[in-house]
């Protein structure tokens, strides 16, 4: 994994793994309850790591740095396994003679995990009603019957949903 | 104000202005003249100015997540959605509960309705399948099994070529075996772990709950063989029969049966003249933090049918059904008391 160039003890990464990888290991460890995803998580940090050595010389707390990278990390492995999880349970609940090609479910997961990455922050009831919405087209009048609310609560729902996603592109969309 | 400030304010009202349009364009409530003129007045606004079509454009294009979607079945992706905070939620309610739990202090002299070691809680948080406290659900399994759970419950799904295995952790579970027809030749085993306790099930509908090492079994259909470590025969249990395993292993047949203690997968609890302790013990397992019943009011009898989606609405029922007054400490932490002397 260390090019030539990183293979000397003394570069600045090589030092970093060697002073906290096996910190990081158990802090990751602690987090994910699995040793096998610690690690993959651990080798993931130190290949973002490499990407940025030029914010290692001024260094001052590094294994804070290192936790905010790995932090990033973990909340991503984390939401792409309930992802998972789920649509598991959803597809064993329904026809148990019905199998999804690994294209499919590679392609489903990529799509309901950018999905889920874009309603990030929405209150339960806003997610839910707007997801109703746009993905079952689902009118304003059912959605409050099925959520028990009333019609102006759904149509404010709606309104900040779409705000949600509107901020959420300005913030991600690079050049225009 | 600055030229730069009036530019941002004017943007904002611009942007407001295209998500009521849009708000209004996808309720589902126009009918087709009504359609064609809000699409109409769109049109117009979006020509009266370029900031205009640039909003619009740019709400159009912060929903492009959802076209990817559109090879999936639409119900998929909702219940997908709709599971994945569902297991967020377990996760954050177990932790939220075991800080409430270091939290309280238990008053001398009160009974307590809830109370559970902290093992119990760290018990099963990686479990396959978990219920939030307050949820039920089912789950169906590919080889044809329905498994009900009932809140605070927490299983592992174990199925190998040999057998299928479900690990009890803790709660209690309804399950119907399935026929396992999609498995080669040979209807694989079906056996339940709870503790040491092994049940083994043969086209089987079936109770299990497991709270403090002691298991519950009570068979609606078929027949269940219970099967301890050290034990040379196998019990028997046939429809309509309760049974109690301990921590040691005794078994304990229950008389007499109460088929009211299963209106949980109905989603009620049914009292007939139960002690008023005894029924805000029920609640309290689908309610987090504490819910307790002082003793000088345990012994009142309630009748009645109580949602346990609204255990909210149980306890006001019962507020106005009996002399008593509920009492919050905080959110998580309710009382039920003798009312005061006029």
């Amino acid at each position: 994994m260390l090019t030539p160039r990183h293979s000397s003890p003394q570069h600045p990464v090589h030092v970093l793994y060697s002073d906290h990888h096996g910190w990081l290991l158990a802090w990751l460890r602690k987090r994910l309850g699995n040793a096998g995803d610690a690690a993959d998580l651990a080798q993931d940090t130190f290949v973002r790591v490499m990407g940025k050595t030029a914010e290692l010389p001024t260094l001052r707390e590094p294994r804070a740095w290192l936790t905010s990278i790995a932090h990033g990390l973990v909340v991503d492995h984390v939401r792409r396994q309930d992802i998972e999880r789920a649509y598991e349970e959803v597809l064993a609940s329904e026809s148990a003679s019905c199998h999804v090609s690994p294209e499919i479910r590679l392609m489903a997961l990529e799509a309901l995990y950018a999905l889920d990455v874009l309603l990030e922050g929405l209150k339960p009831n806003v997610r839910l009603a707007f997801l109703m919405s746009r993905l079952e087209e689902m009118s304003y009048p059912d959605i409050a019957r099925r959520l028990q609310v009333s019609l102006s609560s759904v149509e404010k729902y709606m309104a900040t949903a779409i705000r949600h996603c509107y901020e959420f592109r300005r913030m991600h969309a690079s050049g225009s | 104000m600055t030229r730069a400030q009036a530019t941002t304010d004017l943007h904002a009202d611009i942007v407001d202005q295209a998500i009521a349009w849009l708000v209004k364009l996808r309720s589902g409530m126009l009918d087709a003249p009504s359609q064609a003129r809000l699409l109409a007045e769109i049109a117009q606004w979006r020509q009266a100015a370029p900031e205009h079509d640039a909003a619009w454009l740019a709400l159009q294009a912060s929903e492009q997540g959802f076209d990817s979607l559109r090879n999936l079945p639409p119900e998929q992706a909702l219940r997908t959605m709709h599971t994945v905070q569902q297991i967020r939620h377990a996760r954050q309610g177990r932790r939220k509960v075991l800080r409430v739990l270091g939290l309280s202090v238990v008053g001398a002299g009160a009974c307590v309705a809830m109370q559970r070691p902290v093992r119990d809680w760290a018990q099963g948080s990686l479990a396959d399948y978990t219920t939030a406290i307050g949820e039920r659900r089912m789950i169906a399994l590919p080889d044809g099994t329905q498994i009900h759970l009932d809140t605070d419950t927490a299983i592992d799904v174990r199925y190998t070529d040999a057998q299928r295995v479900i690990v009890m952790h803790r709660g209690r579970m309804f399950i119907r075996t399935g026929g396992d027809i999609d498995h080669a030749d040979v209807r694989r085993r079906f056996i339940v772990h709870a503790g040491a306790t092994r049940l083994e099930a043969l086209g089987t509908q079936f109770f299990v709950g497991r709270e403090n090492d002691q298991t519950r079994l009570h068979v609606t259909e078929g027949r269940v063989a219970i099967r301890q470590v050290d034990a040379t025969d196998d019990l028997i249990a046939m429809p309509g029969q309760s049974y109690q395993i301990d921590a040691a292993g005794r078994i304990t047949m229950l008389y007499p049966l109460d088929q009211d203690a299963y209106a949980w997968l109905d989603g009620v609890l049914i009292a007939k003249q139960m002690r008023l302790s005894e029924v805000t013990a029920q609640l309290a397992r689908y309610r987090r933090g504490w819910l307790r019943c002082d003793p000088a009011v345990a012994d009142l009898r309630v009748s009645g049918v109580f949602q346990l989606d609204d255990t909210d609405r149980a306890l006001a029922s019962l507020v106005q059904a009996l002399p008593i007054a509920m009492v919050s400490h905080t959110r998580y932490w309710v009382t039920l008391k003798p009312l005061p002397p006029v």
